[in-house]
């Protein structure tokens, strides 16, 4: 039987830890990052906040259920690197 | 079985029925509990019944495949089944519960009779679904020129509307969903809200503190839709408000 693992999408917005104590559910680590990615460009391109003057100083510090951070991954991830240094 | 009173109904539109539109509907009405996450409709799906939250709270949400998110909310100012009242029989939305509650129901074919015999009952109930199309109307206007952090402010107040209690069981990524945005977003938002006093966030749970607050944060995003129904129903939509 495949056990789906939960990972913490916590967030860093200039030097702050914003904890996620809810979690997602993903079938493995590998599947992590593209979760991940399609996290964050979703809030780049489609929600607009106070708080957060720009997505790009964002990252994501996911952690599994022990604790370990599993993927640190800056939101500037979310666009290409050919297109990013045009 | 006793009959039912209508002195002990919650619902405001039943309850603010004539006593003879009342005694066409009273003999349908089954008493029904809501039930978190329960579907009251499913789109494409024929609506069976028209429900009249007693108290808890239903969405309406749109599925569109890349994701959910609410397009509007009914507790015991009004009724689930708007399509009905207007001579269809399906909606593309589904509605589920988000706060457990009681309501009564009244089969679709029995309300749409009951309507053809009384055009008092039938006025009543278009009204309610003109102020429905407001709210909705007001949805989409915040979602077009608000951030998420107003959007949150107004979500909790409409929800602080329908439910008695300042204390509401809603995880962020309910709160996500409904309004069309990502877990992480609404993490911020509610860390916001709570960081200038207005909401107590615990795991699972938020708990408003200062509406006032709230509301101020809202802005114009929130009001409008509320003013109208306390217009054209001569009571405010919150109970005891």
């Amino acid at each position: 039987m495949r056990v789906a693992l939960r990972y913490f999408m916590n967030m860093r917005y200039r030097g702050r830890l914003i904890p996620d104590y809810e979690g997602d559910e993903l079938p493995n680590e590998e599947a992590v990052r593209g979760h991940a990615l399609a996290t964050a460009s979703d809030l780049i391109f489609r929600t607009r906040m106070d708080t957060i003057r720009s997505w790009f100083d964002c990252s994501f510090e996911v952690t599994d259920e022990s604790g370990r951070v599993v993927l640190a991954m800056p939101f500037d991830e979310v666009i290409p690197e050919s297109l990013g240094s045009a | 079985m006793a009959q039912l009173q209508q002195s002990i109904i919650r619902n405001r539109l039943l309850a603010s029925l004539s006593l003879d539109d009342f005694a066409v509907v009273q003999p349908h009405l089954e008493a029904v509990p809501l039930e978190v996450r329960h579907h009251l409709f499913k789109a494409d799906q024929k609506i069976a019944h028209v429900t009249f939250p007693e108290s808890g709270v239903a969405s309406i949400v749109a599925d569109t495949g890349e994701g959910r998110f609410e397009v509007g909310m009914v507790g015991s100012e009004g009724l689930v089944g708007v399509p009905i009242v207007l001579s269809v029989d399906r909606s593309p939305h589904t509605c589920l519960v988000q706060a457990t509650g009681e309501a009564f129901r009244i089969g679709a074919g029995e309300l749409q009779d009951a309507m053809d015999h009384s055009s008092t009952l039938r006025a009543l109930l278009l009204r309610f679904v003109h102020t429905f199309i407001v709210q909705v109307s007001q949805t989409a206007y915040a979602n077009a020129g608000y951030s998420l952090e107003e959007r949150l402010a107004r979500w909790l107040l409409m929800t602080h509307d329908r439910l008695e209690r300042d204390d509401m069981p809603i995880t962020h990524e309910f709160m996500g969903v409904m309004l069309g945005t990502r877990r992480p977003g609404v993490t911020l938002a509610v860390q916001m809200l709570e960081g200038v006093g207005a909401i107590r966030a615990t795991r699972g749970h938020i708990t408003l503190r200062d509406r006032e607050k709230l509301e101020q944060l809202a802005g114009q995003s929130y009001g409008f839709a509320e003013k109208e129904y306390s217009n054209v129903f001569q009571f405010p939509i919150k109970r005891g408000g």
